[in-house]
C-alpha cells in the first residue's frame, strides 16, 4: 500500500518544470567528494578489466606470443618459471590427508624443455646451460612436433636429471592440474611410455629418473627415510596435493632439511641414515 | 462521463485521501481504457474552461500531458505514435481548447503550455501545426497582448524548444529567439514577462548557434542578458546569470569580448551577492568557466600529440581572475549553516566545489592564493577554522605533489590535533575529509611524515565519533592503506609478489576489528557509515602484505558467519535492517567476501568454497532479490571459480540453474551481464569441458542478443563471448559456425551518427566484440591437434571478415584497442590459414592498420601489431 501511495503521487507529480537546479544537484555530489573504490560500480569495472585481461591472456597463448611488457628488452621465456618452496615452519593440520612428500638430491634447480627436436636445460633465472637429445616427446630429431616441460635436479656427479614435477608432457599441459595427478601421471609415463629414458643412450643423453612420491604418514615417511638413493640427498620437499604447478614461490609446496623433520612434524622418525651423513 | 462529475474525479487526485486518490485513479484508468480519445477531449474542454476550479484544471492539464509524452522513451514514443491515430476533429479539438487555457490560468507555470509543448513534439516535427509557432510568437510581441497570455506564450515555446530536435525549428529559430529576447528587454514593463523569458532563453540557446556566430546578433543577445542580470529583480538576476553560465559552455570562443567588458565585473558582484540564489549562480558561472578551461587545455594536448592545432583555444580566464574570485570563494566557506542539511545547497558548498574545479583548472598556480587563508587553521572562531581546513582540502588535487609537499608537511600536525580535539564536529568532519585527500593525493608526503602513527591513532578514535566524521575516516583509511600498499610494493621493486610488510602492518588487526566494529553501530544507517567501514575493510582486506594474512583469515570467518547469520535470521540480526538495507548489507557482505576469496592461498580458499558458495547459491535462490544483490552474487561466484579453478566443477550442478535464470534476466541487465562474465570465466576455466554446457549457453546467448529489450551494453561482452567458447572448445565449435557468423555479420552492419559520443563508443566497443569474437573463432577452430584443424569451415567468411577489417582500418574515430583486436585478427587469420589466403589480405587498408598499430603508444598494440606483421612477412616470402 506504502509503495502504491508514492507511485501514484510521483505519477500524478511527473510534472518536471523547473530546470532551475538542474546545476546545484549535479554539482552537490562533488563536495567533500570521496574517490569509491569499492563501490559496486568499481568493483564491476574492476572484474570486467580482469576478464578482458585474462581473454586477452589466452590469445595471446594461443598465438605463442609472449605477454607484452613495458620495458623495451625481451623478456625471458624460461626465467622465474619453476616453482619454489618455501620454509616449512608449521606442520600442516591435514599433513597426513593432504600433502605428497618428495626427496630432493643435491644439484641444480633446472627447467627441462623439450621441443623441435632437441631437449634444453636452464636455470632458474632462464640461462641455458645445455642443448641435447632426449627421450621426452618433442625432445629427439624423430619426435619434433611434440613438445614437454619438466622441473628437475640437475647431479653433477652422476650426470643425472632427478625429476621433481610435470608441467607439459607430449603437448599437453599439465600445471592447471593437481600436485596429485601430475605425480601419478609422471610416474605412469616414465614407467610405460618411455621406460628407457632412466638410461644414457644415443637418443638419451642423460638419464632422467621419476622421483617417487609418499604420503605423509610415519609409516611411508621412515620407509622413504630408510631408502637407499643413488644421490645425495638435500632436503624434503612436501607438496599440497591439490597446488596447481605455479611460477614462484608457493605456500602450498614446503622445504624440510633432514634435521628438522621431527622437530616440525612432531615426529621421532629414525634420522640417523641422515645425521651421521652429515658428519 | 459529465462534467461535473469529471471535476470531482480530477479534484481527488490532488487530495491526501489516499482511499478518494485510488478511486478517482481508478475512474480515470476506466475512463482512459473505454475511450481515451474522448476522455482527453472531455480534460481539455474541462482544462479551458475557466469557470471550473483551478484544481481541476490543473489536474487535468496533468493528466493530458501524461496521456501525451512520459519520462519514459519508449513509452513516450508509443504515446507519441497512439496521438497520431486519433480523429483529426478531436485532435484540432484538444489543441484548440489548450490554446484558448493560455493565459487564463492562475498558477504558474502555466500547465497549459507544457500540454502545447507535448503536442508540439509530436506534431511540428511532422509539419502537423504549423501554424503554432507563429501564434505563440504573435502573442508574445504584439502590443497590448494581456500580461499572463504573453507569459504562458512564451513559457510554451521554452518548453517547445527544451525537447525538440533543432533541426525541426531551423527556419524559425530567429522568429523564436526574436520573441524570447523581446519579451526579456528592460522596456517590457511586467516582470513576470521577463522571468519567464530569461528562463525560455535558457531553453534556447542550443538553438542560438547562427545567431552566436553573427557579430551583430551576439552582442545584441548578450547585451540584453547582461542588462538584465543588472536588476534587483532575483528570479531575473537567476534566470539570466544562468544563461551566462551556459552560453560559457556552448559558445566559450565568443566571449573573448564581453568577458574583459561584462561578464568579469556581473559575475565578480554576483558573487559578492547578498541573494543565495544570485551568489550560486555567479559560483556556477566559475565553476563553469573551470570546467570549460580544464576541457580545452585537454583538448590542445591531445591536438598538439597528433601535430593538429585545437579547435578552441583556452584563454585562461580563470587564472587571469584567480585573485579576484578566490577570496570571494574564501569568503563564502566562513560562511557554514550552523546545522547543515546533507541536501542543501549553498554558496558556501558551492565555493568548496568551486575551489576544487579551480584547483584542477589552474594546478599550481592556485597554491599562493590559498596557502595564506588556510594556515588561518588555529583560529577562535570554527567557522574560520573550518574554512582555513576547506580550503586546503579543496586544493589537495590539482596542483602538483612536489609544490603542495611543504605546505602539507606543516599542516598535517595541526590537522592530526584538530582531528582528535577540535570542539566543532564540523571542523572534526572536514579535517577528516582533508586527510583522507591528502592520504589518497599526496601519498608520498603523509607516509614519510613522523606524525602518521598519531594520524592512525586519530582515525581510530575517529570511527567512535560522530557517524560524518566516522564516515570521512573510514574513507581516509582506504586511502591509506592503498598508498601505504602502493608505496610497498614500489619498494619491493619489479618482484611480482605481495610485500611482505607495510606501514600500517602493526595497527592492522586493530584497524580491521575497529572496522567491523563501525559496521555494527546502532547509527551505521547515518551518512553512509556501514557502506563506508565495509568498503573500508574491503580496500584493508585487498591492500595487505603477508604479515598481515592472519587477520585477513579471522576476517573471512566473521564475514561468512555475518553473511550466514543475516541469511538464516533476517529478522533477529543484531544489525536492525529493513528492506533496502538487507540487500546494501548482503552485497556489502557478499563483496567483502569476494576480496578475501581473491587475497587467500588457493588451499585456504578451496576449504572455505563450499561454504562460501552455498552462502551464495541461497542469496541467489531468494527470489525477492534485488539485481543489486543478484550481480554480487554472481561477481562473486566468479571469484570462487577464479581462485578454485578447476575444482569448481563440483558447483556447476548446483550452480547451473542460476546461471541460466540470470542470462535469461534480460530485464536486470546488469545481472545478465554479470552471468555472460561468468561464461568467459567458465570458457578459461573448464577448456574442453564446455563442451558439455555449451549447447544451452549458446542457447541463451544468442536469444539474449535478438532481444530488442536487452540494454545494448551487454551485447558487445556477450559478441566476445562467442569467442571464449570457441577458444574453449575448439573444432567442435563448427556446430554453432553459421548461426554466430550471421550474427556477427549483422552487428558488423551496424552504423551510428558519428557526432553523438556516446553511440560513438558503445559503435566502437561492439566492433572490438566482434573482432575478439572471429579471433576466438580461428583459434578455436584451427585447434590444438593439426589433423583436426576444422578452419577450411570458416573460409568462406574470410571475405566477410577482411571487409570488417578494412572498414575498421578506414575508420577515423577507431580507438586503440580497435587497432590492437584488429592487428591481432590479421594475426591469427595469417598464422591459421599460412600462404594459401595470401590474396585475401593483399590490401593497403590492412597494411595501413599494421602500421598504425606498430607506432601506437600503447606496447600491447604496439606488440601485437609487430608480431601481426612478422607472420604476414613470412607468408608473403613465401
Amino acid at each position: 500500500m506504502g509503495d502504491n501511495f508514492e507511485d501514484l503521487v510521483s505519477d500524478l507529480s511527473s510534472f518536471g518544470v523547473s530546470n532551475e537546479e538542474n546545476c546545484a544537484v549535479s554539482r552537490i555530489d562533488l563536495y567533500k567528494t570521496k574517490t569509491n573504490k569499492q563501490d559496486q560500480e568499481a568493483r564491476r569495472t574492476k572484474l570486467l578489466e580482469r576478464q578482458k585481461n585474462d581473454r586477452e591472456k589466452r590469445l595471446s597463448a594461443l598465438r605463442n606470443i609472449e605477454e607484452e611488457s613495458d620495458s623495451p628488452k625481451k623478456t625471458n621465456p624460461f626465467r622465474n618459471q619453476l616453482m619454489l618452496s618455501e620454509w616449512l615452519h608449521d606442520r600442516p593440520a591435514d599433513l597426513e590427508d593432504n600433502w605428497l612428500c618428495k626427496v630432493a638430491p643435491v644439484g641444480h634447480r633446472t627447467l627441462v624443455v623439450a621441443h623441435k627436436g632437441r631437449t634444453e636445460s636452464y636455470t632458474k633465472s632462464g640461462y641455458r646451460t645445455d642443448s641435447f637429445p632426449s627421450l621426452l616427446p618433442g625432445g629427439n630429431n624423430t619426435s619434433r612436433s611434440s613438445y614437454s616441460l619438466l622441473d628437475a635436479v640437475w647431479c653433477e656427479d652422476n650426470h643425472t636429471f632427478y625429476v621433481l614435477d610435470m608441467i607439459c608432457y607430449g603437448g599437453h599441459p599439465v600445471d592447471n592440474s593437481e600436485a596429485e595427478f601430475r605425480f601419478y601421471w609422471g610416474a605412469t609415463k616414465f614407467s610405460e611410455d618411455i621406460p628407457d629414458i632412466s638410461t644414457q643412450q644415443r637418443k638419451n643423453k642423460y638419464p632422467m629418473k621419476w622421483l617417487q612420491s609418499i604420503s605423509c604418514d610415519k609409516d611411508a615417511l621412515s620407509g622413504l627415510l630408510a631408502q637407499e638413493n643413488d644421490f645425495k640427498v638435500d632436503g624434503f620437499l612436501f607438496y599440497h596435493k591439490m597446488a596447481h604447478y605455479s611460477a614462484g614461490p608457493t605456500p602450498l609446496v614446503g622445504w624440510l632439511k633432514a634435521d628438522m623433520l621431527n622437530e616440525v612434524l612432531g615426529l621421532d622418525l629414525d634420522l640417523s641414515n641422515y645425521l651421521m651423513g652429515e658428519t | 462521463m459529465n462534467a461535473v462529475e469529471l471535476n470531482k474525479v480530477l479534484e481527488a487526485t490532488v487530495s491526501i485521501d489516499i482511499v478518494a486518490l485510488q478511486a478517482a485513479q481508478k475512474y480515470l484508468e476506466s475512463a482512459a481504457a473505454t475511450n481515451l480519445e474522448l476522455l482527453l477531449v472531455e480534460l481539455s474542454n474541462l482544462l479551458s474552461n475557466a469557470a471550473q476550479s483551478e484544481n481541476a484544471r490543473k489536474a487535468a492539464a496533468i493528466q493530458l500531458k501524461n496521456y501525451l509524452t512520459s519520462k519514459d522513451e519508449s513509452v513516450k514514443i508509443q504515446y507519441q505514435q497512439r496521438w497520431l491515430t486519433f480523429d483529426a476533429n478531436n485532435k484540432q479539438g484538444i489543441k484548440n481548447n489548450i490554446l484558448r487555457t493560455l493565459g487564463t490560468e492562475s498558477s504558474h507555470p502555466s500547465n497549459a503550455a507544457q500540454c502545447v509543448a507535448a503536442i508540439a513534439q509530436i506534431e511540428l516535427p511532422l509539419n502537423q501545426w504549423p501554424d503554432l509557432i507563429q501564434i505563440l510568437v504573435n502573442n508574445c510581441t504584439t502590443p497590448n497582448v494581456p500580461d499572463p497570455l504573453k507569459e504562458a506564450c512564451i513559457e510554451a515555446l521554452g518548453y517547445i524548444v527544451e525537447d525538440i530536435e533543432p533541426t525541426v525549428l531551423i527556419h524559425q529559430s530567429n522568429l523564436i529567439l526574436t520573441a524570447i529576447i523581446n519579451t526579456m528587454r528592460k522596456e517590457e514593463p511586467n516582470e513576470r514577462v521577463r522571468v519567464a523569458g530569461a528562463q525560455a532563453l535558457f531553453n534556447a540557446l542550443e538553438f542560438c548557434k547562427d545567431q552566436f556566430e553573427n557579430p551583430d546578433e551576439r552582442n545584441y543577445i548578450m547585451r540584453v542578458i547582461c542588462e538584465s542580470t543588472q536588476t534587483n529583480i532575483s528570479k531575473l538576476s537567476v534566470a539570466s546569470l544562468q544563461c551566462l553560465s551556459k552560453i560559457m559552455s556552448l559558445y566559450y570562443k565568443h566571449m573573448e569580448n564581453y568577458m574583459s567588458q561584462a561578464l568579469f565585473a556581473i559575475t565578480l558582484s554576483a558573487l559578492d551577492s547578498k541573494d543565495d540564489q544570485v551568489a550560486l549562480q555567479g559560483i556556477e558561472f566559475w565553476s563553469t568557466t573551470c570546467e570549460e578551461e580544464t576541457d580545452l587545455a585537454i583538448e590542445a594536448q591531445e591536438a598538439a600529440e597528433l601535430g593538429e592545432p585545437p579547435d578552441v583555444v583556452s584563454k585562461h580566464y580563470m587564472l587571469g581572475a584567480l585573485q579576484y574570485v578566490v577570496p570571494q570563494l574564501l569568503k563564502c566557506l566562513t560562511v557554514q549553516e550552523e546545522y547543515d542539511d546533507e541536501d542543501d545547497w549553498n554558496p558556501n558548498k558551492a565555493a568548496g566545489v568551486c575551489l576544487m574545479l579551480i584547483a584542477q583548472c589552474c594546478m599550481d598556480n592556485v597554491v599562493p592564493h590559498v596557502i595564506p587563508f588556510a594556515e588561518h587553521i588555529g583560529h577562535a572562531d570554527w567557522r574560520f577554522r573550518d574554512a582555513a581546513v576547506m580550503s586546503f582540502g579543496c586544493i589537495v588535487d590539482g596542483p602538483d605533489p612536489k609544490t603542495l609537499n611543504q605546505p602539507t608537511w606543516n599542516l598535517i600536525p595541526h590537522l592530526v590535533h584538530m582531528l582528535k580535539t577540535d570542539s566543532s564536529l564540523a571542523v572534526r568532519d572536514t579535517c577528516a575529509w582533508t586527510l583522507g585527500r591528502i592520504c589518497e593525493r599526496l601519498p608520498q608526503t603523509i607516509l614519510q611524515h613522523p606524525s602518521v602513527n598519531d594520524l592512525v591513532a586519530a582515525l581510530l578514535l575517529s570511527l567512535e565519533n560522530d557517524p560524518r566524521v566516522a564516515t570521512n575516516a573510514c574513507w581516509a583509511f582506504s586511502s591509506l592503506a592503498e598508498s601505504a600498499y602502493d608505496a610497498a610494493e614500489n619498494l619491493a621493486g619489479d618482484n611480482e609478489e605481495e610485500p611482505q610488510t607495510y606501514i600500517l602492518s602493526s595497527y592492522y588487526a586493530t584497524i580491521i576489528q575497529k572496522l567491523l566494529l563501525t559496521t555494527a553501530r546502532p547509527d551505521a544507517n547515518q551518512n553512509n557509515l556501514r557502506s563506508a567501514a565495509y568498503e573500508s575493510i574491503m580496500e584493508l582486506l585487498k591492500s595487505s602484505p603477508r604479515d598481515c594474512y592472519a587477520v585477513v583469515q579471522e576476517t573471512t570467518v566473521t564475514i561468512i558467519a555475518r553473511l550466514e547469520d543475516l541469511l538464516h535470521h533476517r529478522q533477529s540480526s543484531n544489525e536492525k535492517t529493513s528492506g533496502g538495507n538487507y540487500n546494501d548489507l548482503q552485497s556489502l557482505l557478499c563483496a567483502t567476501l569476494q576480496c578475501v576469496i581473491k587475497k587467500m592461498q588457493q588451499g585456504d580458499a578451496i576449504q572455505i568454497s563450499d561454504t562460501v558458495m552455498s552462502a551464495f547459491l541461497m542469496m541467489m535462490s531468494s527470489n525477492e532479490q534485488s539485481s543489486e544483490v543478484q550481480e554480487d552474487a554472481l561477481m562473486a561466484v566468479g571469484t570462487v571459480m577464479e581462485v578454485t579453478d578447476k575444482h569448481f566443477a563440483k558447483y556447476m550442478d548446483s550452480f547451473w540453474p542460476y546461471l541460466v535464470a540470470s542470462l535469461q534476466n534480460h530485464a536486470e541487465y546488469s545481472v545478465c551481464a554479470a552471468a555472460v562474465g561468468i561464461v568467459g570465466d567458465m570458457c578459461r576455466t573448464f577448456g574442453a569441458e564446455m563442451a558439455n554446457f555449451s549447447d544451452k549457453l549458446m542457447d541463451l546467448l544468442v536469444s539474449a542478443l535478438s532481444d530488442q529489450a536487452l540494454h545494448q551494453s551487454v551485447k558487445p561482452s556477450i559478441l566476445s563471448t562467442f569467442g571464449d567458447i570457441a577458444m574453449a572448445i575448439g573444432p567442435v565449435y563448427t556446430k554453432y559456425l553459421q548461426v554466430v557468423i550471421h550474427i556477427l555479420k549483422q552487428a558488423s552492419e551496424a552504423t551510428v551518427d558519428k557526432n553523438d559520443y556516446e553511440m560513438l563508443d558503445y559503435f566502437n566497443e561492439l566492433r572490438e566484440g566482434i573482432l575478439e569474437a572471429y579471433s576466438g573463432i580461428v583459434q578455436g577452430l584451427k585447434g590444438e591437434d593439426t589433423a583436426n584443424n576444422q578452419l577450411e569451415q570458416l573460409k568462406p567468411y574470410l571475405q566477410i571478415i577482411v571487409q570488417l577489417i578494412i572498414s575498421v582500418s578506414e575508420d577515423r574515430d577507431k580507438t586503440d584497442s580497435l587497432t590492437c583486436c584488429a592487428c591481432g585478427l590479421i594475426g591469427d587469420i595469417v598464422t591459421g590459414y599460412g600462404v594459401s589466403i595470401k590474396n585475401f589480405v593483399q590490401f593497403d587498408s590492412i597494411a595501413d592498420l599494421l602500421s598504425q598499430g606498430r607506432r601506437s603508444r600503447i606496447s600491447k598494440t604496439k606488440s601485437m601489431a609487430h608480431w601481426a606483421s612478422k607472420e604476414m612477412k613470412k607468408i608473403n616470402a613465401l
